[in-house]
């Protein structure tokens, strides 16, 4: 009887369950940078994350950064990456770094292309990976003056409201940033940067600057009428399964 | 008192007006030009002579003129007085009315005459019709010869001959070097020089050498000169540090707040070998010449020259026959040239290669016929095969993008091949009255090879948009000029001057073809760090300009004289530029008035007017004191586009110099005021900055005698911070391979003060 009440209690967790009482959502992400010596082609971070509202944490940063160095056709969100571009595009899946900000009133948080933050030249200082570290190093590579030692690193810096779903200020857009250190990106020694004066003190090494960045929740799927009636009959069959080992007792 | 016509130098035997004399004081030539002045070292009769030992005779009058009123020819003595404590020769044109300088290197600035700049003109050296071989024009032509090797000037500035143009609508520059020497019959003669001088302001200094062997009929010439600069730095602090900050990285070479960036020069030698051989009215010269300079920064360019090799020889004969005179040229040139970033663009290097080679062949055949006692007839024609290769190689350890992995063919088997021909009357109809008229035809063939980025994708767009279209185009353009002069007494002379010049589009201008930013901001022929895209579309240049002169002075022009010029010309088809409109220059490039854009060549239509003035009194003459001159020149011109009602790029405002000048025994000493009034009347589709008025005092002196000459010259004594109209822009500093980091609408400012000394001993 004990294992009934259990299930049953589960079952009925499971079937109330929905977003409003989650802490945890998922969201996707789209961060544009303006370049305007790669026209018509800008930079753009698509990708999703998942927020803990209560935390105010950013988990499972991972998406795709465009090279607007490479094609020649700009990126259409409503035919996706590479429906109707023809750029190059980055896999940013390890998030590394993330912290809150107080002051801003959101979360940062920065995906590598590697799994490591190595990206920027650490002679002019810094921790070689930081939009002011890449403006101090003037954008150089990590590993410089030895383009073997180049990882060939590659991140995305987002910022996450403490209401994922509100419209970013202009002094939240300044700090987002992005580099790329990777072969498409690169000039001579000088990684593709963007980042803002406002906010860095310079753009970036081909001018490009933060624009804009929309957020929003991944939809959450609703059960369909066959999804409880196969929980009614799991459970239909779990009572039953209970029933019978308790009578061949 | 003879009037003697410009003719042929006859060797023992002489036209009843064309006999050879030496120029004094108070010859007067009743010429327009001179017969041999297609060959500009021997554009002077009285020159020819003296290499030709001729007998001469000598009559009083006024000297005569070897270009026309319009223009100037400033003498070796005046030279002189400039060319020891300078680093460019451009420099030495500054006293010519009407002449203005582009500012670009430390020795490569360009010449611009009524506002017509650069490739719009014709500009010689030692006769040699060269181009430039760079898409920032680096490599300038008056670049190839150093100041101390110069021994005369001469500017057409109003009304050019077809006989010294073609092919140029702005007027015509001739720098050519130090005559030969010959010894007196029997005799030997060795000579020679050694120099050094100091620039306080950059640290710039250099030293040259010369020696030379002569006999009565064989001279052999050579020398060599060396030069290097830090960078200067202006007179005050002219970056704002707050603004500057992003660009004035811990990853980049510091400069100081008052320090021009990208300024300096390094490495530059020049040598030549110069042989001459004369014999019985027939004079044959050899020039070989080799330049090279390791390091020119450009604070109005993106770029910096990091080498530039130049080899050329030039062999010219003049001969001087019963029935005229002959001139020959026949010049080749190679340059290997290239450009990066200095240290304080780029931290790394290299950071952007960029190579060009180019050969320019060419020469001339000019005869001078004199006919009917009062007439000469020239007729000639000339050649110049040009040949340009510019890639930009690829950046090692990098894969596809902007500069991987294939080399950026900016111009590929570039081509500009030019054949002309010209005739040309000066006729003597009275005492009074001298015309000249001239009809010349040039065919220009241009061509150009396929073109590639660095990798597809970024440039595939318009690389494939080049190569769809046939590169090939030829032109045939038609010129002609009259000129009428009117002396109706030994105090006043007037000219006027009518012509049609043609000029057409140059290889640079054509061809380069890529709209991405990074690569357009690379091709620049002006510095006002804008990007530009050829357009192989372009029709030639046709000018009609009308020259008026007027020259007054006393009788002996030893006391004053005074001279005014007035000109009007229009361009059909000038060249300018517009906005790019393509989807690859972004939407906001048409419509942005406060930073750099991209640019497209456009054939649109100009106006151009304006006035020379010059004078100069003798304000005292005394055996002990020494002789007082006081010296002016005035200029202004106005150049509008007629098409778009724009200003035209870098014309310079009203701007004066005003000189009280003393000689003495050896001493020349000068006391200059420069004085430029505000820039107001900018190009607006280049988003040109204005620019304030401003005066400068400079301070020279020199002493010379037979074995010594010492210069000694303060520039800008009063240590003024000032922007020249003509500056460009500053991007000196800061990584320039794109449009948004250099701050916007900061000019170049001039150079603050400078002692300058040069010592120079002959034996």
């Amino acid at each position: 009887m004990n294992t009934i009440n259990k299930l049953l209690a589960t079952t009925a967790f499971l079937a109330l369950s929905n977003s409003a009482f989650a802490t945890v959502a998922t969201y996707n992400i789209t961060t544009t940078w303006f370049e305007p010596d790669t026209q018509p082609k800008n930079t753009y971070f698509v990708g999703s994350f998942n927020y803990d509202s209560t935390t105010k944490t950013i988990t499972s940063l991972a998406g795709k950064l465009s090279e607007a160095m490479t094609g020649s056709v700009n990126y259409n969100a409503s035919t996706g990456i590479n429906g109707a571009d023809n750029m190059t595009w980055l896999s940013l899946n390890y998030q590394l770094v993330s912290w809150y900000d107080a002051s801003l009133g959101g979360t940062f948080a920065a995906t590598f292309k590697n799994n490591s933050t190595n990206t920027f030249w650490t002679g002019a200082g810094g921790n070689g990976w930081s939009p002011a570290s890449g403006v101090a190093a003037g954008g150089i590579y990590y590993g410089f003056p030895s383009a073997g030692a180049n990882p060939g690193n590659a991140y995305a810096l987002i910022f996450v409201p403490d209401n994922p779903l509100t419209v970013l200020t202009q002094a939240q857009i300044n700090k987002l940033a992005y580099a790329d250190c990777s072969a498409g990106g690169i000039m001579g020694a000088s990684c593709m940067t963007g980042t803002s004066a406002s906010g860095y003190g310079s753009v970036g090494t081909m001018s490009g600057y933060p624009l804009s960045q929309v957020i929003s929740m991944t939809t959450v799927p609703v059960p369909e009428p066959e999804t409880y009636a196969m929980l009614l009959l799991g459970l239909a069959f779990m009572g039953l399964s209970s029933r019978q080992k308790t009578l061949s007792r | 008192m003879p009037r003697l016509s410009s003719g042929a130098v006859t060797h023992m035997k002489t036209h009843s007006k064309y006999q050879p004399v030496k120029l004094s004081a108070s010859v007067q030539l009743s010429v327009i030009f001179l017969t041999l002045a297609s060959s500009p070292s021997y554009a002077d009769t009285a020159e020819v002579s003296a290499a030709l030992d001729i007998p001469v005779v000598e009559v009083e009058g006024v000297r005569a003129h070897s270009v026309p009123l319009s223009g100037k020819e400033i003498s070796e003595r005046d030279i002189k007085t400039r060319s020891s404590t300078t680093l460019d020769t451009t420099r030495l044109l500054e006293d010519i009315p009407g002449l203005t300088v582009n500012e670009a290197g430390a020795i490569s600035a360009l010449p611009a005459i009524h506002g017509l700049a650069d490739e719009r003109l014709k500009i010689q050296v030692d006769g040699m019709d060269l181009s430039a071989a760079c898409p920032n024009h680096m490599n300038s032509i008056l670049s190839y010869i150093n100041p101390v090797k110069v021994g005369s000037v001469k500017a057409f500035t109003g009304i050019t001959p077809v006989s010294e143009g073609g092919d140029s609508i702005g007027g015509t520059i001739q720098v050519s070097s130090l005559s030969p020497v010959f010894a007196e019959v029997g005799k030997q003669l060795i000579n020679g020089s050694v120099g050094t001088f100091y620039r306080s302001n950059g640290y710039a200094h250099g030293w040259n050498a010369s020696a030379g062997f002569a006999t009565d009929q064989l001279s052999f010439q050579y020398s060599e000169s060396h030069l290097s600069s830090s960078n200067y730095r202006a007179a005050k602090n002219f970056k704002d540090a707050s603004t500057w900050a992003p660009v004035l990285r811990n990853g980049l070479e510091k400069t100081d707040l008052d320090e021009v960036g990208s300024s300096s020069i390094s490495g530059s030698v020049n040598k030549s070998l110069d042989m001459a051989f004369k014999r019985d009215g027939h004079l044959f010269q050899l020039g070989i010449s080799q330049q090279s300079v390791g390091f020119e920064g450009f604070p109005n360019q993106r770029m910096d020259m990091t080498n530039n090799e130049n080899t050329s020889f030039n062999f010219r004969y003049t001969g001087l026959f019963d029935w005229g005179d002959l001139n020959l040229k026949l010049f080749r040139q190679r340059v290997k040239h290239a450009m990066d970033m200095s240290y304080e663009r780029s931290y790394a290097m290299p950071a952007m290669p960029m190579l060009s080679e180019s050969q320019t062949e060419g020469g001339s055949l000019t005869a001078s016929l004199p006919f009917l006692n009062d007439h000469l007839f020239k007729v000639g024609g000339d050649f110049k095969l040009y040949k340009l290769d510019d890639w930009w190689p690829p950046v090692q350890g990098m894969g596809p993008g902007a500069m991987c992995c294939n080399n950026f063919w900016n111009v590929r088997n570039g081509k500009r091949d030019r054949v002309g021909i010209f005739a040309e009357v000066e006729s003597n109809w009275t005492e009074d009255w001298v015309t000249s008229l001239g009809v010349r035809t040039d065919m220009i063939n241009a061509d150009a090879g396929k073109v590639q980025g660095y990798s597809a994708g970024l440039y595939q767009t318009d690389a494939n948009t080049f190569n769809a279209k046939s590169q090939g185009r030829r032109d045939q353009n038609y010129d002609w000029t009259a000129l009428a002069r009117y002396t109706p007494d030994r105090t006043q002379s007037y000219e006027l001057g009518l012509a049609r010049k043609s000029r057409s589009p140059s290889v640079y201008e054509l061809y380069p073809w890529s709209s991405f930013t990074m690569a357009a901001l690379m091709n620049n022929l002006v510095g006002d760090g804008n990007a530009y895209i050829g357009n192989m579309s372009l029709d030639p240049e046709i000018a009609h300009t009308a020259n008026i002169s007027a020259d007054w002075h006393d009788e002996n022009r030893s006391v004053w004289a005074a001279k005014a010029n007035a000109y009007l010309t229009y361009v059909d088809n000038y060249i300018d530029a517009v906005r790019c409109t393509l989807a690859s220059c972004g939407a906001a490039n048409t419509t942005k008035t406060n930073g750099f854009v991209t640019l497209q060549y456009e054939n649109h239509a100009a106006k151009l007017y304006g006035l020379d003035l010059s004078a100069y009194r003798v304000l005292a003459n005394d055996g002990q004191l020494g002789q007082w001159t006081a010296k002016s020149m005035i200029g202004y011109v106005r150049g509008e586009n007629t098409r778009t009602g724009d200003n035209l790029y870098h014309i310079m405002p009203l701007n004066g110099r005003f000189t009280l000048e003393h000689k003495l025994g050896g001493w020349t000493s000068q006391a200059e005021v420069q004085m430029v009034s505000a820039k107001t009347h900018v190009s607006a589709v280049r988003n040109e900055t204005e620019t304030d008025g401003y005066g400068l005092l400079n301070l020279r002196t020199s002493y010379s005698n037979k074995f010594m000459k010492v210069d000694l010259s303060l520039e800008n004594a009063l240590n003024k911070l000032y922007y020249s109209p003509l500056g460009g822009a500053y991007l000196g500093q800061g990584f320039s391979m794109t449009s948004g980091i250099i701050p916007w609408g900061i000019n170049v400012p001039g150079m603050g003060r400078s002692a300058n000394v040069a010592v120079t001993f002959f034996y």
